[in-house]
This record gives C-alpha cells, sequence and structure tokens, in this order.
C-alpha cells in the first residue's frame, strides 16, 4: 500500500499546526516523522487515521482519495502513545475488538476470530497473558497488546505514535527489534512518529524530519541524522554542568 | 545514642498524640453522622411498628395508601429511564464531541438543583395549567388532556427535579476517560453505536448505575413540586410523601409512620444497593502489574 499526503494543512483557529505538508510512503516501507514536541507530527497521524479533519490538502492510499472515507472505514491500524486499551476487556477481547464489531455480513466466525487472537498473542510473545486485564500488565505488555489489536484487523497501513515513548529504556530497545522484525514479515506500510533521533535511525527506511508544522528534510536515516546532530559546544556545555552539580555536594 | 532515644521519644509521643486526634475526630464524625442521620431513621421504624406488625401491613395496604405506592412505582418506571437515556445523550454531547453550546446545556441541567421545588410545581402550572401557555397550543390543535391536578403532572414534575443526578453522576468519569480509547475504537472499525455500547458505557457502568439510583430515589421521595402540581387527590394522584403528609395531618400517625417507614425503607435499600456496586467495582480484584514478563518476554525474543 503507497500512503501519499498532498499539501496537507491544519488550523485550529488562528493556530497553525500544519502548513503545506507533502511526503509519500511506498509500500511495505517504514518512514518516520521525526520532530520535536508540538511540530504537528502527532496531528499529521490524526489526519491520516481520519481523526481529525485536514483544513486543506487530502490524502491517499493506493491512490485513493480518503477524504470522504471515515476512520471506521479506512481499515488502517493505529497505537497510540498512551495504548488507549479496552481497560473493561480482557487482552484477547481486546485485540478481538476489531473483528468482533465489523457487520455480520463480513465478521469472521467465532473459531476464525478465536485464531487469529491465538496467533498474534503468540506472536506478540503473550499467549499466557490472554485472559489477563490491561491494568494487569507491564508498559511493554500493554504496547504489544496494542499491536496486535492494530494488526487484527489486517490493516493497510500502520500508524505508530510515540509507541516506545512510555517505556524504560531496556524493554524500548527490546520492543524497537521487535516491531522492526513484525514489519518486516508482514511487509506492512508504516509510519512513525517519534522525537527520538536513534530510533527513527534504527527503525525506518526513510526520515521525515519537520519542524514548525512544515516539512524540514525528507531522506535516508543515516544521511540525514549524522549531519543534523546536537551541536558540539551545547553537549560538552550539559556535560559540564551535570559533573559540577554532581560533585559541588 | 541519648540523642536517639530521645528522638525515638518525642516520635512516640507525636505518634501517639496523632492517633488520639484521630481517634476523636472519627468518634466525633461516628456521633455527628448516628444524631443526625442514623437516629431519625431508626425512630421512623420504631414508631412505625409501635403498635405491632398487624397495625403496620393494615395501614400499608390501605386502599389510599396502596395506590399511592403504585403510582409512585409507575412514576419511577417512566421517569428513570427516560432521564437516563437524556442525562447519556447530553453527557456525550459535553464530553466527547464539539458540539457547540453543550455546556450551556449542562448549566441548565443543574437548574432542577438551584430552584425551589415549589417554584418547579408553579412554573409547570403556568405552562401546563388550563390557561397555560402549552395548553392553550395543544388545545388548538385539538389535543385535550388533563395534564395538571392528574398523573401526568405528576410524572412531569418528577421528571423535572430528577435531571440533573444521572447527568452529573455520570459526566466526571466521562470527561475523566478522554476519548483515546472511543478513537481506537474508531480506527478498529467500529461504528459510533458499537463504540458507545462497547467501549464508553461500559466505562461509566459504575457512576451510572450509582446516577440511576439516586434518580430513583429522589423520584420516590420528590414532594414539593408534586405536591404543588397534583392536586391532591386521593386515590389517584397522591405518591407516597404525599400519602404521608395527608396521614399525619388526619391524626394518622401509626399510618403516616408506616408510610415513612416505606419510603425511608426504599432510600437505605437504594443506599446498599449503590454501596454494593461502588465495592463489587472497586475492589474487584487487580492483582498488580507483573513486570518480571518483559524480562522473560526478551529471553524468549
Amino acid at each position: 500500500m503507497t500512503l501519499t499526503a498532498h499539501n496537507i494543512s491544519k488550523h485550529y483557529g488562528d493556530q497553525q499546526v500544519l502548513n503545506n505538508v507533502s511526503f509519500h510512503v511506498q509500500d511495505g516501507e517504514l518512514l518516520t516523522l521525526l520532530g520535536p514536541s508540538g511540530c504537528g507530527k502527532s496531528t499529521m497521524l490524526r489526519i491520516i487515521a481520519g481523526l481529525e479533519p485536514a483544513s486543506g490538502g487530502h490524502i491517499s492510499l493506493n491512490g485513493e482519495d480518503l477524504s470522504q472515507v471515515p476512520a471506521a472505514k479506512r481499515q488502517i491500524g493505529f497505537v497510540f502513545q498512551n495504548y488507549a486499551l479496552f481497560r473493561h476487556m480482557s487482552v484477547a477481547d481486546n485485540i478481538a475488538f476489531g473483528l468482533t464489531v465489523q457487520p455480520r455480513s463480513r465478521r469472521p466466525s467465532r473459531a476464525e476470530i478465536a485464531a487469529t487472537v491465538a496467533q498474534l498473542l503468540d506472536t506478540m510473545h503473550l499467549s499466557d497473558h490472554g485472559h489477563r486485564f490491561p491494568d494487569q500488565l507491564s508498559g511493554g505488555q500493554k504496547q504489544r497488546v496494542a499491536v496486535a489489536r492494530a494488526l487484527a484487523i489486517k490493516p493497510k497501513l500502520l500508524l505508530l505514535d510515540e509507541p516506545f515513548s512510555a517505556l524504560d529504556t531496556a524493554v524500548r530497545l527490546d520492543l524497537r527489534q521487535r516491531l522492526k522484525s513484525i514489519q518486516r514479515d508482514l511487509g506492512i506500510t508504516c509510519v512513525l512518529v517519534t522525537h527520538d533521533h536513534d530510533e527513527a535511525k534504527e527503525l525506518s527506511e526513510r526520515v521525515v524530519i519537520m519542524k514548525a508544522g512544515q516539512i524540514e528534510e525528507v531522506g535516508k536515516p543515516h544521511e540525514i541524522l549524522n549531519r543534523r546532530i546536537l551541536p558540539p559546544n551545547f553537549k560538552r556545555r550539559a556535560v559540564h554542568a551535570s559533573l559540577s552539580t554532581h560533585y559541588s555536594v | 545514642m541519648a540523642a536517639q532515644i530521645f528522638i525515638a521519644d518525642r516520635r512516640a509521643q507525636a505518634r501517639h498524640s496523632g492517633q488520639l486526634l484521630r481517634r476523636s475526630l472519627i468518634g466525633l464524625a461516628a456521633v455527628t453522622v448516628g444524631v443526625t442521620l442514623l437516629l431519625p431513621v431508626l425512630v421512623i421504624f420504631n414508631a412505625a411498628l409501635s403498635h405491632g406488625l398487624g397495625v403496620y401491613l393494615t395501614s400499608i395496604f390501605a386502599a389510599e395508601t396502596w395506590q399511592a405506592i403504585k403510582l409512585t412505582l409507575f412514576t419511577i418506571a417512566l421517569v428513570v429511564p427516560l432521564n437516563t437515556a437524556c442525562a447519556l445523550a447530553l453527557a456525550w454531547a459535553v464530553s466527547k464531541t464539539r458540539v457547540k453550546g453543550s455546556t450551556w446545556l449542562l448549566v441548565v441541567t443543574d437548574l432542577p438543583l438551584t430552584v425551589s421545588p415549589v417554584v418547579t410545581g408553579l412554573m409547570l402550572i403556568l405552562l401546563y395549567g388550563q390557561r397555560g401557555w402549552l395548553a392553550t397550543q395543544l388545545h388548538a390543535h385539538g389535543i385535550d388532556i388533563a395534564i395538571v391536578y392528574a398523573v401526568p403532572a405528576v410524572v412531569l414534575a418528577t421528571l423535572f427535579v430528577t435531571v440533573p443526578y444521572v447527568a452529573r453522576q455520570i459526566l466526571p468519569q466521562l470527561e475523566d476517560a478522554g476519548t483515546e480509547a472511543e478513537e481506537a475504537a474508531a480506527t478498529l472499525g467500529a461504528s459510533g453505536w458499537s463504540i458507545f455500547r462497547r467501549v464508553t458505557l461500559p466505562s461509566i457502568k459504575l457512576s451510572l448505575v450509582q446516577g440511576v439510583i439516586l434518580a430513583a430515589a429522589r423520584a420516590a421521595g420528590e414532594f414539593g413540586a408534586v405536591s404543588m402540581i397534583s392536586g391532591h387527590i386521593r386515590g389517584l394522584t397522591t405518591t407516597l410523601p404525599q400519602q404521608v403528609e395527608i396521614l399525619y395531618n388526619e391524626y394518622g400517625f401509626t399510618a403516616a409512620y408506616s408510610v415513612a417507614s416505606i419510603l425511608t425503607l426504599f432510600a437505605v435499600l437504594s443506599l446498599g444497593v449503590k454501596a454494593y456496586f461502588t465495592s463489587s467495582l472497586i475492589s474487584a480484584p487487580v492483582p498488580q502489574a507483573i513486570n518480571v514478563d518483559d524480562q522473560s518476554a526478551k529471553g524468549r525474543g
């Protein structure tokens, strides 16, 4: 599936959040929208998913204009920053949700749904947790449930909004690799939103650098990001400051 | 060493005085609740049963009282579902959508809490009474139904008075939950109705039950507005609270206490149901998050 954003703009009242943003995601590619918080990257993701209308421009998926297609009909998986799991449902029911809400004519049989859920639980190493509830899971487990839930509907496109930001470092590194291998195995087209350079470098084929609602640069991560490191004196000063506070005590 | 003992001593003292303070505060609260809330409730039952169970039952099953019980139940059965549906729609509009003016609707919803029930009764008479604006409109269209001084008036007054209860209960929880779960459901292909039924409704179950119980209790106990507008037609438009007043004014003290005890019983019962739901939903066994698994998963992955 290829995704194209054509001149997307978004404003809330006077505040311009996105200004003429255009990019293209190739089939099977993982593209990262990288930028500081408030640069409009999450809004972009929400517009792609249909959770928010664009003020101008349009999104097309495989050449089909999505402007008039509501979120529920887009078949685009979305992993939220805080996962947005359904707290009153078990892990298995969470994952099955996208299948069980389908109209009866298209809904898979109960056995088929159960099989899909079991398979996803297995892929995510959650087989022993199907009966648990989200509040009983760790952050990393929740994230995996959220990914499994989004994958269950066989999405044409998977959107990930800062999916690793709520996790501690060890879990983050592990889940990053796991996500990459799942994405490769399924060959699914992905758009990832993050502010973490390492994440962008490790995961994505291409990076879109955003700042203040506009695209600054698009390219391969190692080409762009090695150039765009923090100014050296800034780093040194920061280290010096932290050392001096540490030893003056 | 001595300093340590001194500090430990002071801590023990502080703990002791803290405990004393805590105990006296709890004691004070218990006495206040006992005298102002529990004692009156107990006195009602005592007075109602003072002439024995036989007299108690006879006064409850007296024809007029029995009619009042039925009317009260009928009113509750009509008003509570209607209110719940409206409250859900309103709370949904206010918290999950950006419909303009919905916050104003919310302010208006609180009106019954601030207006005296007697005034409510008067307003309804002005609106629905024989010369009332709405009644004239209805009459002009050939619709002639008795509203004021009839059962519809009782229902309308109760409806007015109980409007805020459900909405006020569910709104905080709805707003607290945010919109993310609903958005997730939408991206998973759920229709608006499925989102509401399978995601939103379960997330507010607790407060919804509480709101419904409070509304039912209020509907059963409403006196002022209903008293103004019902016309006190015995055996026809008298609800339980009015029946209590009638009996009491006619020196039927034991009967009045008996009928009052039914209302009290209803109130206590609804509180019990509310407490049951609160505790069963809150203390549902939720084991602590098990973080170990992230490690084990890593091993396998």
